[in-house]
């Protein structure tokens, strides 16, 4: 059982329970002043709050855009301050209805309300079982036309039809609406998506940028062994004392270069590594003046 | 319902962002600091004689001999220091060792140790 409140003027409130029929039975008549709306979820309003019509349309294809008005040759409102609902299409009658109002009318009801609150014209959203029944609604009195499919204004001056004074009995069936829940999604999810871009730009500046690139683009990193050093190591028995003026490691050449004091002191060093089989056969001696080039052999 | 979860989603979604930018700065600067040859990675700091002073703890000189080599020169080196600033210079990372000159100096007793080295073009 849901709760369904009719809100026919200012000063004029009606709620009802809706069952699983579809069908209205009034609980209460109120002041709308009196009471909190603000929780409520679906709100019909009188003929006072609006205009509609319905109208047929011969191609069958037409599929109106968002926001079209159907009936804008018949309103008296500008177009600034004129809000329009959905247009709905009967399948069964094959007529087309929309309800319009003034922005100023439709504030005055969503003060009442909360932005969320779904606004239903009650002539185009309540069905009954006859064409002969008719209602009060607001100044107007409405009767259901099974040809259309939707209500519209009584011009029957039948002084002995009975007109209903509420809506008990009444069947509801939600089609063509008035809401603010589209506008106020977005602006609701437009701060936390502010705050989130605030966050990843933040965050990218701060830290992530560097850490990023440190994780994607590691800085090049080298082996720097000295490739001479073991050769030196193996051979520096064989130096003497104090012969030596100088060591240069080639890391290009993958050599050692030996500077020794004297032409003469290169001369025995190189005759003493001759005698060695071993570092012969891996290593090649070059002896230029004082100096002694000593670097791995390519195999060939 | 849906846009309640979706605004907690956002907004867990933009705090999570904000602590991981933090925690990621942490990282970056854990692995920065550890490393100290972090200076041989930025163009300014490579011919910073006062970095390559720390690096080695030793005195020395810093020439620029094109847009990527220098030559760093290791003054008055005893021989007892001859064997760990040889495995300091082994250990660079961020630059290529191309010669290391040891030239000794017999009346004084000590080493000057010339280093040629060329650092990537993009540092």
């Amino acid at each position: 059982m849901k709760k369904l409140v009719r809100l026919i003027s200012p000063q004029k409130l009606e709620v009802y329970h809706l069952n699983r029929r579809g069908e209205l039975n009034l609980r209460e008549e109120i002041n709308p002043r009196s009471i909190k709306l603000k929780r409520i979820k679906h709100l019909l309003v009188s003929a006072n709050y609006t205009n509609w019509d319905t109208t047929q349309i011969e191609n069958v294809a037409y599929k109106p855009k968002p926001n079209t008005n159907l009936f804008s040759s018949k309103s008296l409102f500008n177009n600034e301050n004129l809000v329009t609902s959905n247009a709905y299409f009967n399948e069964q009658t094959g007529y087309w209805a929309q309800a319009w109002t003034s922005d100023e009318k439709l504030s005055t009801v969503w003060k009442l309300v909360s932005k969320s609150t779904i606004i239903y014209p009650e002539a185009l959203n309540i069905v009954c079982k006859t064409d002969v029944t008719f209602w009060q609604s607001g100044p107007c009195s409405l009767n259901f036309s099974k040809k259309t499919g939707f209500s519209s204004i009584s011009k029957n001056n039948n002084q002995d039809s009975v007109i209903a004074k509420t809506l008990d009995g009444f069947l509801f069936s939600p089609k063509v609406s008035f809401q603010k829940q589209n506008r106020k999604a977005f602006s609701s999810l437009f701060w936390p998506f502010i705050f989130l871009l605030g966050s990843l730009v933040f965050s990218w500046h701060y830290s992530f940028r560097d850490t990023v690139n440190l994780l994607t683009h590691p800085p090049a990193t080298f082996e720097n062994t000295l490739t001479g050093l073991p050769l030196l190591q193996t051979i520096q028995n064989k130096i003497p004392d104090g012969a030596l003026s100088g060591v240069e490691f080639n890391q290009r050449k993958r050599a050692v270069t030996l500077i020794f004091l004297s032409d003469e002191i290169a001369e025995r060093f190189l005759q003493k590594v001759t005698l060695d089989t071993d570092l012969k056969e891996h290593v090649k001696i070059e002896k230029i003046q004082n100096t002694i080039v000593l670097s791995a052999k390519v195999a060939e | 319902m849906i846009k309640s979860v979706s605004i907690y989603c956002l907004c867990m979604l933009s705090a999570g962002i904000f602590i991981a930018g933090f925690y990621s700065k942490d990282y970056y600067k854990e692995i920065i600091i550890s490393d100290n040859q972090e200076f041989s990675l930025i163009s300014n700091d490579i011919i910073a004689q006062s970095e390559w002073k720390n690096y080695f703890t030793h005195d020395l000189e810093i020439e620029k001999i094109s847009e990527n080599v220098i030559q760093i020169l290791l003054k008055d080196v005893l021989s007892e220091n001859v064997q760990p600033l040889l495995a300091k210079l082994q250990q660079i990372r961020y630059a290529k060792l191309h010669k290391v000159n040891l030239i000794g100096n017999m009346k004084k007793k000590v080493f000057e140790i010339v280093v040629v080295l060329t650092v990537p073009q993009d540092t």
